[in-house]
Parts: C-alpha cells; sequence; structure tokens
C-alpha cells in the first residue's frame, strides 16, 4: 500500500509540482480513501451460474464458427481436394510400381489350355524354353571338344566372357494353391496331349533362383576368360502361361506343356546385345533342381 | 500466460482459454460496478452482461502495442453502466454502506467508521466525474491511461481531474467544518 500511496503521489508531483508542500495532508487523505476501499463479496452462486452461462456460450460460438469456416473456406475445400487427389495419384503411382508385378494367379480352366496346346504350341518354335533347351544341349556337346585342344582352349582365353547379371524388379508372390495340369505329348507326328498331373514348383525362391541364374549352365564346359564383360538384365511384371518343355531322359526325348512364370525383360535397362524378350521359367520339379547354393542342376540323363 | 496471449488463443477459437480472463477480473468487474448502482440484482445482470458481451466480441479486440485487456473489459461495463441508467444518483447513508460494502470486522472498528464517514463526506463535495476518475485511480488501481481508455477521457485531463481534486481537499474540509460550525448553534455558545 505504501509503493502504491508514493507512486500515487509521485504522479501528482509530475503534474503539479506545487503539490510536494502539501505532501502530508495528501498523503492522510489518500491513505484513508485507500484504506476504506470497499471489499465486496461475489456471490457464489451467481458467479457458477454466470460461468454455466459462458460454457454454454463457448460451445455454441465454437459450433457457429466450425461451420462458418467450413461454410466459407471455399478455397480451403479447393485445397483439400487438390491435396487428396494429388496424393490419391501419388499412392496409385508408387502402388503400380512397387505392386504391379505381383501375380495375380487365377486357375486357368483345363479345357482353354488344352485348346492352346493343340493350337498355339506346334507354331511356337521361336517362344518358350524349348528354343533355349536346343541351345543348351548344342553348347554341351561342343564343350569336351574345346577342352581338349590346348590351342582351341588359348584362343578361348582371348574371348570377351559374357557374365549376366540378372536383378528382379518387384515382389514374386505366387500362391499356386490349384493343381495344374500339365499335358505331355504321346506321338511324333500327330501332336496329340494327355493330361498329366506333375509336382508344381511353388516356392517363389527357387523359381526366382531359376529365373536369375539360368544363364549360367550355358556356360558351364567353357574355360574361363581374362576378359569379362557383365551385362546387366532387369526382369519385372511376371506372369503366369503355358510352355513346351523337351525332357531328355535315357536318351528319349519327352515333350511337356507346362505352367509357366514369364518375366519380361526391361529393354531399355538392358544392353541391347541381349536378344530375349523374356525369361520364362517352367514350373515343373521333374526337370530341374537345386543344389545347396541354389544353383540349377538339370535333369536331363 | 499474459492477457494478449490468451486473448490471441481466444481469437483463434481456442475459447476455452477465456476461463482464465474470467477467474482473473469477474471480481474487479463485479466490484467496479457494484460501487456504482449499491444494487446486487443490477450488479449480476451487468457483470454478466460484461462477460458475455467480452466474450462474443473477442475476435474485434485489436491486438496492438498498447492493447490492455483490463482497460477493454472495464470499458465494456462502464458502457454497460451508461448504457442502462438505473444508476443510484444518491449516495446511500453511512449505515448504508456499511452494510452493504463491508464485513463485519471492518463495520464493528469504530476508527474504520470515522475513515468512511470522512471519506464520504468527502466525496459528497465531488462533482460526479472527479468522484469517478478518483476511485478508479485509487480504489480500482487504474492507470491513468486505463481510465482514459475507459472513460474516453485524455490521459492529461484525467491526471489534471484528479490532481485538481487531491489539492482542494484541506480547503473542502475546511469549508464543510465551517458549515458544520455555523449550523450548530451549541457549538457556537462553546466558542
Amino acid at each position: 500500500m505504501k509503493n502504491n500511496i508514493e507512486t500515487i503521489l509521485e504522479e501528482l508531483y509530475l503534474i503539479d509540482i506545487s503539490l510536494k508542500e502539501r505532501e502530508n495532508e495528501l498523503k492522510s487523505i489518500i491513505l484513508k480513501i485507500i484504506e476504506t476501499k470497499p471489499d465486496i463479496k461475489i456471490n457464489k452462486d451467481f458467479k457458477e451460474k454466470l460461468q454455466q452461462e459462458l460454457l454454454s456460450k463457448i460451445t455454441q460460438i465454437k459450433v457457429n464458427n466450425y461451420w462458418v469456416n467450413k461454410k466459407l473456406s471455399f478455397f480451403q475445400i479447393f485445397w483439400y481436394i487438390f491435396w487428396t487427389v494429388w496424393l490419391a495419384c501419388f499412392w496409385f503411382i508408387i502402388f503400380q510400381n512397387n505392386f504391379k508385378n505381383v501375380l495375380d494367379i487365377n486357375p486357368i480352366p483345363d479345357k482353354k489350355i488344352e485348346k492352346w496346346a493343340l493350337t498355339w504350341i506346334p507354331q511356337s518354335n521361336t517362344f518358350s524354353v524349348a528354343k533355349e533347351e536346343v541351345i543348351w544341349n548344342e553348347m554341351t556337346r561342343w564343350a569336351p571338344k574345346i577342352e581338349s585342344s590346348a590351342m582351341m582352349a588359348d584362343m578361348f582365353t582371348e574371348y570377351i566372357q559374357e557374365e549376366y547379371h540378372f536383378t528382379f524388379i518387384g515382389e514374386l508372390n505366387i500362391e499356386l494353391d490349384w493343381t495344374v495340369p500339365t499335358f505331355k505329348k504321346d506321338s511324333g507326328e500327330n501332336i496329340y496331349f494327355s493330361k498329366r498331373n506333375l509336382e508344381i514348383e511353388t516356392n517363389n525362391k527357387n523359381i526366382l533362383t531359376v529365373a536369375l541364374k539360368w544363364w549360367k549352365d550355358w556356360f558351364i564346359s567353357m574355360p574361363e576368360s581374362q576378359k569379362k564383360k557383365i551385362i546387366d538384365v532387369k526382369l519385372q511384371n511376371p506372369k503366369l502361361g503355358y510352355t513346351n518343355v523337351y525332357h531328355l531322359i535315357n536318351g528319349q526325348n519327352k515333350e511337356y506343356f507346362v505352367p509357366c512364370i514369364i518375366f519380361e525383360v526391361i529393354k531399355d535397362k538392358t544392353p541391347n546385345n541381349f536378344y530375349q524378350n523374356e525369361v520364362i521359367v517352367p514350373l515343373i520339379k521333374e526337370i530341374y533342381i537345386y543344389d545347396e547354393n541354389g544353383s540349377i542342376i538339370w535333369i536331363s540323363q | 500466460m499474459s492477457d494478449i496471449e490468451i486473448v490471441l488463443l481466444c481469437q483463434e477459437n481456442k475459447l476455452e482459454n477465456f476461463w482464465v480472463l474470467y477467474e482473473k477480473y469477474v471480481w474487479e468487474i463485479y466490484n467496479f460496478i457494484y460501487k456504482k448502482t449499491f444494487d446486487t440484482e443490477l450488479c449480476e445482470d451487468l457483470c454478466s452482461q460484461t462477460f458475455l458481451k467480452a466474450l462474443d466480441k473477442i475476435q474485434t479486440f485489436k491486438v496492438e502495442n498498447d492493447a490492455n485487456f483490463r482497460a477493454w473489459l472495464y470499458r465494456i461495463s462502464y458502457n454497460l453502466l451508461i448504457d442502462n441508467y438505473k444508476w443510484k444518483k444518491e449516495i446511500l447513508n453511512i449505515n448504508e454502506i456499511l452494510e452493504l460494502w463491508y464485513d463485519n470486522d471492518f463495520a464493528k472498528n469504530l476508527d474504520n467508521k470515522n475513515k468512511l464517514q470522512e471519506v464520504l463526506k468527502f466525496f459528497e463535495t465531488l462533482k460526479p466525474k472527479q468522484k469517478e476518475i478518483l476511485m478508479m485511480r485509487l480504489w480500482d488501481d487504474l492507470s491513468y491511461k486505463e481510465i482514459s481508455q475507459i472513460t474516453g477521457e485524455s490521459i492529461d485531463n484525467c491526471k489534471k481531474i484528479v490532481s485538481r481534486t487531491l489539492a482542494n481537499i484541506p480547503v473542502t474540509y475546511m469549508q464543510i467544518f465551517f458549515i458544520l460550525l455555523l449550523s450548530e448553534p451549541i457549538l457556537w455558545k462553546i466558542i
């Protein structure tokens, strides 16, 4: 209170310095006025009632403001829609890139497959594992001859050995929980397929191993060269299909029409000298197995 | 958190923060109105109106460098008081004031009673504007700037009113004394 009086007096002296001469009189009356300041008690019921009134008013204003903002902020609504659409497009693109390689396999009716087998396979000389099979067999026949000749071996050390680095972009998630029929060709001249159930490879890891390492068997007997050229091949977009496979067992060539996974080669990310458009992995266990290192062993003898 | 910070929150539709301002100023505003009305019912009505209006208009409160929420709140109640012409013009007698304004402890003290009587008599001699501004400065502890914002008078004018009012006190007392002296024959005899 003393400070308060002092402040009031100082303010008064600033207005009229002559008042300082009557400081005691002023102090006395100011003190009396301050001491008799009324101490009015507020009614608690009234305070609570007013609180309730204010609370309902606050609720009402908040609700009103919410709707007013909703109504008036057209630009905001436009902005929300714009971002929502943009985000939807963004996630759609991401989804496309990440999940388009996930295979959605639906059972193919047997009759449809049989029709394919009878109409499409005879003309498919350049498409399927069959061609690769033939090339592979030719190369293995040539390999012993190359190894027996020292001159040829020296000559071959000079050639540029190509190494393929296959990479699969995406995620392989094949669930073959249905019985996949395969067809076997019975006689030579008349193309005729009989239905036969073979054991199907369903392990995604094994399928990918074949897709990425199949090429190694081509060079199994070739001499190692000092010069190597690495060719990166990118695979994507696996699809379910059927292909014919020639399988040599005990000197007899057996032909099957079997389910397969066809991996598309990304051409714009692959050197031009890689001629293939697809890499085909037949899904039957009878023609290949895997060793402990994940390498493929073809069962052809 | 300062008043202005709370007001800014309220302006962002976080009106629940208004409670802080309500708790801080409800007694002050109630007191301010009561001293001018001497009527509990009217005081409560005007006090309610003050806070409801403040809540309603808080978006219009301009947050500037010298913005003062307290003065703004007083201004609302002051305007409501002016609008409501039920002010009691007559000054109540001391017993009524003691009953209405103070608790029992204060009222029982004779010294307090004498002081109050002296102050009320002094107030009787003042013009309404003088009394109003003096009460705001000494009882409501409002600064000259705040008083100026509430009443609409300039700061200098408010200062002059307070200084002149207080400067005239001794003279006024002497006048009262002589009036009393002249009006009491017994005192004449004593002299």
